[in-house]
């Protein structure tokens, strides 16, 4: 069997039944946008909760009585920890000078003459920041020796980290969704393609065409129309994009690449035009399972 | 090659195209099925197609028992034979070459060998100056020639032809009977369901004879000359005399 043939055949098909093929098509594309919109967000999201993670420090207070070596101990300690990407210890005198160029801070520690009120403080940087890692390293720096508190910005960081993944999942649920109806839509289009020429394919059947040689032009059709789908998206991603970034330049003068450092390039292009071909691919298969064509019932007797 | 062993067919749970049907058909054989409208000729051509599978009795094929082959085998029984339909059923938005190289795809031959053996089956049949023409364009004779080129374009052993000439004219309805017959003289086994009894008469083949779906007779024919209509023009077959 030629696959020119069936190519052949899966355009003719299309172009014979243009307005069928515009409704798969654009299901598909709406799908195949959505996927492009939900991995550049992914794609984004990523790498904003990489900054945040990289912003995320957790203070880890030293008990009052802390000795140096005590200090040095808690810090190599800390720093041991799986997850701890760098832990800076901060003793009392360091943090005493340091905020001594603020007037206020600096007439309060006159007052106390040689008494340094500031704690030692280990300055804990993640290597990865999810929430269940900030929760995980919390734990176990709070568990060390001479640790006295572990402050992890009163929960902000890890509320930020929580939000960004529930968008991601809700993102990931609406994806399903307009996969599962784009699906559905394919199917039914080629369903009905075939039902509309079942008297043709009964002709074919007649000569003695399998029905995987009958079958075999529907499902390149619903391929072909997802690569083109995927490809359409694409393009529109790519062109919205384009528009976006010279709109908010110009009246606003931001940059979207600022926001969005992540925008379409070929892989993405490749990976939502074969995502889309498959889910073709897999309408056409569905359409077709499901279609009892008129010679099937015939040779059943 | 084809035997009927107490084949009945009934539609629809108690219509009875076929009753008991027992009949054997040699290989090479040229068989003609007639009898009035209803009497099963039909449905003995879909039996033997497998458009239908008979209610009782076996239908072998070279041995094979039609009855009971597979779904699956059905395409690969069909591409050894040829069939003709009174209505033609050509793909109608495709030219005259696709639908009589179709038969050659299914097959899977290489895209050379289709060209060459469908344009040959075009030029026997006279159609090879409308290769390029869809159906549509065509005359109903030229139309039934594209069926009957497509039924043979790939030697079949077995031609089955239901009522081929039912909706031409004499003459054309001649052509159709010259190509069946040329098909035959090339080994082919024929059997053509037809109503037409000047063609009967003038081929003087084996002619099962059918009513309410039982044979009624079963021979050649004589002397039925008489019954051919006064512009019936008949001619020499394409091996010389009479065909």
């Amino acid at each position: 069997m030629s696959l020119a043939y069936f190519a052949k055949e899966a355009l003719r098909q299309s172009w014979r039944q243009r307005l069928l093929t515009l409704v798969a098509v654009s299901a598909m594309t709406l799908a195949a946008l959505f996927a492009g919109s939900w991995a550049l967000l992914w794609r984004n999201a990523r790498h904003w909760q990489d900054s945040v993670g990289q912003a995320a420090q957790l203070s880890v207070y030293l008990k009052a009585g802390a000795t140096a070596p005590a200090q040095a101990a808690a810090q190599a300690a800390a720093q041991a920890l799986s997850g701890v990407a760098s832990a800076d210890l901060v003793t009392p005198e360091m943090a005493a000078q340091s905020l001594r160029s603020d007037p206020q801070i600096r007439d309060a520690l006159a007052l106390l003459g040689d008494e340094n009120p500031f704690p030692a403080v280990l300055k804990v940087r993640l290597s990865q920041a999810d929430p269940s890692s900030l929760k995980s390293v919390s734990v176990r720096l709070r568990a060390l020796d001479n640790v006295d508190e572990v402050d992890a910005g009163q929960g902000a960081v890890e509320s930020l980290l929580k939000a960004s993944g529930a968008v991601r999942t809700a993102l990931l649920g609406l994806l399903g969704l307009f996969s599962a109806a784009a699906l559905l839509i394919v199917a039914a289009v080629l369903r009905l393609a075939a039902w509309s020429r079942r008297q043709e394919l009964g002709i074919m059947r007649l000569v003695g065409a399998s029905h995987g040689f009958i079958r075999a032009p529907f499902l390149l059709e619903g391929l072909l129309e997802g690569l083109l789908a995927g490809a359409l998206a694409s393009a529109i991603l790519a062109g919205s994009l384009a528009w976006l970034g010279a709109r908010l330049s110009m009246d606003l003068q931001v940059d979207l690449a600022a926001f969005l450092p992540e925008g379409v390039d070929w892989s993405l292009a490749a990976w939502l035009s074969a995502a889309a071909g498959l889910l073709g691919l897999a309408g056409a298969g569905l359409g077709l399972a499901t279609v009892t064509l008129a010679y099937e019932d015939e040779e059943k007797g | 090659m084809i035997e009927l062993q107490g084949v009945s067919r009934a539609y629809a749970g108690d219509i009875w195209a076929l009753r008991d049907v027992n009949l054997k058909i040699g290989g090479g054989e040229f068989v003609l099925l007639t009898g009035p409208s209803g009497a099963g000729k039909s449905t003995l051509l879909s039996l033997l197609n497998l458009q239908a599978r008979p209610s009782q009795g076996r239908v072998l094929l070279e041995g094979t028992d039609l009855s009971r082959l597979p779904s699956a085998q059905v395409p690969k029984l069909r591409r050894r034979m040829g069939v003709v339909h009174q209505d033609f059923r050509l793909l109608y938005d495709r030219t005259v070459f696709e639908n009589v190289a179709f038969a050659l795809r299914v097959l899977g031959l290489p895209e050379a060998e289709l060209k060459r053996e469908t344009l040959a089956a075009l030029e026997r049949c006279g159609l090879k100056d409308k290769a390029a023409l869809v159906p549509h364009k065509l005359s109903g004779g030229e139309q039934q020639r594209v069926a009957v080129a497509r039924a043979l374009v790939h030697d079949p052993g077995l031609v089955l032809a239901d009522e081929p000439t039912g909706n031409l004219d004499a003459e054309t309805g001649w052509e159709v009977f010259k190509l069946l017959l040329a098909a035959n003289q090339r080994g082919a086994t024929v059997l053509v369901a037809t109503h037409n009894l000047a063609a009967i008469g003038a081929l003087g083949k084996r002619t099962l004879r059918l009513r309410d779906g039982r044979i009624e007779s079963d021979g050649v024919p004589g002397g039925m000359d008489e019954t051919l209509p006064p512009s019936t023009e008949l001619r020499p077959g394409p091996a010389g005399g009479r065909p």
